[in-house]
């Protein structure tokens, strides 16, 4: 039996990538690689958080991630709970601590929360003993995603240090981006974002990222194209003049992707909206690894809740020789 | 931390030559055979025990089988396993399946390989084989076939080598066992 190393305990709670070393994030990924096998198996469920109750917590509307956790949990024997903000006692006004606090009451280990403010997973995570995973907070992070991405670009390459990945879209309002940019940088990876200079942050130059201000310099520099929805949710207006004219002159299309290297790939986290930012014969085509994202995407968080659920480093001493 | 050495290179092999013979004089000829081995040294006795049916078998079906996400002390252990891969040839329903391991103590092991097992289908026969079994059972599990049978004390550990990760074949006894060996645990 190899026991992990100090390195990848990852504490109470998975709030965002900033959190965590290089080498944990790679340890997530390793743990990852068992985990993709279960979900082919005919029963696609092991018993190792039997017993664990994890609540769901959506306060934002979620069909990808809220699904992909709730497969990761169940195939897990975790027993799940789910509540969106509709339908629940915060319409009511009921503050988010009061209803993770409610929750507590009922013995729950885990949450998962989801929410519109950024900060708002670690602000949960402070007040109550649970394990708290960021399922995606504002603007903020959204660490699975990223740690799927990286997943996934680790499984086409071998390895994602030294490659070469643009994002490419609406990088202001994304915790995708925001998630993915310090993965990325953390695994080693060249990074460059590209889109309007209205939707680039200021000052993303300072953390080591280029900008390309035409999205055909970009497909030619990079070995990995991560293509991002316009959040128009969360845009005030004014930042593209409008869908069609972003799609003429960032939108990804087959025909500009000629230009690209012969092994390069397609990610985009979704939901697409195709005919915008991408077309559907890029989202369909060899290029794209869309689908196998979504396939990591339960195999990641996986390695997560079990990671969070097991480590216990205050025992260890005390069960040595315990082993079977 | 005192460490002797129970069988040596050659001695270790010719214990996997004597367990293949068992399992061919026991397994029905025409029986469909799957060998699974418990990831990772019951993965590389197994292969040797699959080379060694060749000739009488043929290439026979093999697997392996990581426990991990089995075992029924998650969250007691201190630091995680890692957890390795698993790989079961894909219809075990109604084979004759023989679980190979190295050492055999506790039988918690081959508790959660079973139960893992399980969800692979309904196997027509589960049998165990195992290189070394020390004693120390903790639940009723014991083997069909083992290479070398001894009772061992509470605080030694049966250490065993395999030539694909370890560089030689090989069976270590470390620890004196009594209170200086568990303090040495």
């Amino acid at each position: 039996m190899t026991a992990m190393g100090k390195d990848l305990e990852l504490g109470k709670d998975l709030i965002g990538l900033e959190d965590l070393s290089r080498e944990q994030i790679l340890g997530i990924l390793d743990t990852a690689e068992p985990f993709k096998e279960i979900s082919e198996r005919k029963i696609k469920k092991v018993p190792v958080l039997r017993g664990q109750t994890i609540v769901n917590l959506f306060f934002e509307p979620s069909t990808r991630t809220r699904i992909s956790f709730e497969f990761a949990e169940k195939r897990l024997s975790a027993d799940t709970v789910n509540i969106s903000s509709s339908g629940s006692s915060v319409q009511k006004g009921e503050t988010l601590v009061d209803t993770a606090r409610n929750l507590e009451a009922m013995r729950i280990h885990m949450v998962v929360v989801r929410h519109g403010s950024s900060g708002a997973a670690r602000f949960l995570a402070d007040r109550i003993p649970s394990n708290v995973i960021n399922a995606g907070d504002g603007q903020h992070a959204h660490p699975t995603q990223a740690l799927l991405d990286l997943l996934t670009i680790r499984d086409r390459f071998g390895a994602i240090e030294g490659r070469r990945v643009c994002i490419v879209g609406d990088i202001k309002h994304s915790r995708v981006a925001r998630s993915n940019v310090t993965g990325f940088l953390k695994c080693g990876a060249e990074v460059a974002v590209c889109g309007p200079r209205t939707l680039i942050p200021a000052g993303i130059e300072d953390l080591g990222v280029q900008v390309f201000g035409r999205v055909e310099e970009a497909i030619e520099w990079c070995d990995v194209l991560y293509v991002l929805r316009l959040q128009l949710e969360r845009m005030q207006g004014g930042y593209v003049p409008s869908l069609r004219e972003y799609n003429r002159v960032f939108g990804v299309t087959s025909r500009r992707l000629e230009s690209a290297a012969d092994d390069m790939i397609v990610l985009h986290p979704g939901p697409m909206n195709r005919g915008v930012e991408i077309d559907s014969d890029v989202a369909d085509g060899p290029r794209s690894v869309i689908l196998p994202q979504v396939t990591n995407g339960v195999a990641v968080r996986m390695a997560v809740l079990y990671l969070l659920a097991g480590g216990r480093p205050e025992l260890a001493e005390s069960a040595k020789g315990r082993m079977p | 931390m005192q460490i002797q050495t129970l069988f040596d290179s050659a001695a270790t092999q010719q214990l996997i030559v004597e367990l293949s013979e068992q399992i061919d004089r026991a397994v029905e000829p025409g029986a469909h055979l799957v060998l699974i081995g418990i990831h990772r040294r019951g993965d590389s006795i197994a292969a040797a025990i699959a080379a060694a049916l060749e000739p009488t078998r043929g290439t026979l079906a093999s697997g392996s089988l990581d426990i991990s996400l089995y075992r029924d002390d998650f969250g007691q252990i201190g630091s995680l396993p890692q957890v390795g891969s698993t790989t079961i040839p894909e219809a075990i329903d109604d084979a004759h399946v023989v679980i190979i391991d190295d050492v055999l103590f506790t039988g918690r092991t081959i508790r959660a390989a079973l139960n893992e097992l399980a969800d692979f289908g309904r196997a027509g026969k589960i049998e165990l084989c195992v290189l070394v079994d020390r004693g120390g059972r903790q639940l009723p599990i014991q083997p069909d076939y083992a290479g070398h049978r001894f009772q061992a004390q509470p605080g030694q550990e049966v250490s065993v080598r395999v030539e694909d990760l370890d560089g030689a074949w090989g069976v270590d006894l470390v620890g004196t066992g009594g209170a200086a060996g568990a303090e040495a645990e």
